[in-house]
């Protein structure tokens, strides 16, 4: 087995310490496992939705032990309390954390108060995926889409996170965006604190 | 084992040529002698239709692999009659043949998946290109959840990355 010399085997995998500091995995064996728990839930649903649906909930659970874990570790459990805290959070820490690098963009949506966007020109997760015509919009970012709403409701932010495709002119493949529509109650809360 | 698999093959549209474009065609067969992807280039003289034309490549390449090993004199393994089936990598493999209007070159993975380029007579040696090209199909085709193996390959992806690095071989 590769690597069963250098790490010490805990017994209890409670007993490992949570800042054991950040280990790199292969973007080949990442792809791969991906690529099947997409394959895996193809087989399971009838339509495109229902198949975004799916991804989406596995990232929800990602995301809901990623924000967890990084509150423990990077912000010394202090917790977000503002919009815009949560949002530059997400946008570097735990970008950092799950792909090596921040998030190309955060802008807030101009046409409703309510939304925002995080771009990114390819998602890690799409790097090898081209999907084919028939298709229709599906986008595997859902599973990061699905990561982005599993912190931000454990953080108290319940929004509606989806993930889309802009074309833009001059480069073939389209940009993603994370767009993140946020509950009446949050903008609200927002506007009460001043 | 299922030869030609019955999916019709229409060859994809062909990429605009640049002008320093070396590349005529490429052909990646699977195991069986499934056609996965035709892509030309530059090929004024079509004289079969696409089927045929697949079949009698694949043919070729089966009967020049087996012909190279049987003919090798430099092996002591024990040789099948000419025409048995080989595996990947059994006997000596060969991997190119030139004429003096065009050379092709060829390399087979161990998973059985072909790859024949056909490029201008002056080109060099290419198995370091084929190679390439495998990793190519390796990371847009293999890792991509929404393709099937064992059929026609149709990612966007690849196409445009394939055409890229064709262009780009000396």
């Amino acid at each position: 087995m590769i690597g069963v010399g250098k790490v010490k085997q805990y017994g209890n995998v409670l007993d490992k310490p949570l800042n054991k500091g950040k280990q790199e995995v292969s973007l080949s064996a990442f792809a791969f496992l991906f690529s099947e728990l997409v394959q895996y839930n193809q087989t399971q649903v009838d339509n495109i939705g229902e198949l975004e649906r799916r991804l989406e909930d596995a990232g929800y659970a990602v995301g809901a032990r990623v924000l967890e874990l990084l509150c423990h570790r990077d912000k010394g459990n202090r917790r977000e309390t503002r919009l815009l805290g949560i949002l530059s959070f997400v946008h570097s820490t735990v970008w950092k954390v799950l792909f090596g690098k921040v998030a190309d963009s955060l802008e807030k949506g101009t046409e409703h108060e309510d939304e925002y966007m995080i771009s990114e020109k390819e998602l890690l997760v799409n790097k090898f995926i081209s999907i084919p015509k028939d298709m229709g919009t599906f986008n595997c970012g859902a599973f990061v889409a699905g990561i982005v709403r599993g912190v931000l409701d454990g953080a108290g932010f319940p929004a509606v996170v989806t993930a889309h495709f802009v074309p833009m002119e001059g480069q073939q493949r389209p940009r993603t965006t994370i767009l993140i529509k946020f509950a009446e109650e949050v903008l609200q809360r927002e506007a009460r604190l001043g | 084992m299922q030869f030609f698999g019955g999916s019709e093959i229409s060859p994809s549209p062909p990429a605009p040529a640049a002008s320093g474009n070396n590349g005529h065609m490429i052909y990646v067969f699977n195991r069986n002698g499934v056609c996965l992807l035709y892509r030309e280039w530059n090929r004024p003289l079509r004289t079969l239709d696409a089927q045929q034309d697949h079949k009698l490549m694949f043919g070729l390449l089966f009967s020049l692999k087996s012909l190279t090993a049987k003919m090798d004199p430099t092996s002591a393994a024990e040789k099948g009659n000419l025409g048995m089936p080989q595996l990947p990598g059994q006997g000596c493999s060969f991997h190119s043949f030139r004429t003096n209007t065009y050379k092709l070159s060829f390399m087979e993975s161990p998973s059985g998946i072909k790859i024949i380029l056909v490029t201008h007579p002056r080109t060099g040696d290419l198995r370091e290109s084929l190679k390439r090209i495998y990793n190519l199909y390796v990371d847009y085709v293999v890792k991509n959840p929404l393709y099937t193996p064992g059929s026609p390959i149709r990612c966007e992806l690849f196409n445009t990355t394939l055409d890229q690095y064709v262009r780009g071989i000396a």
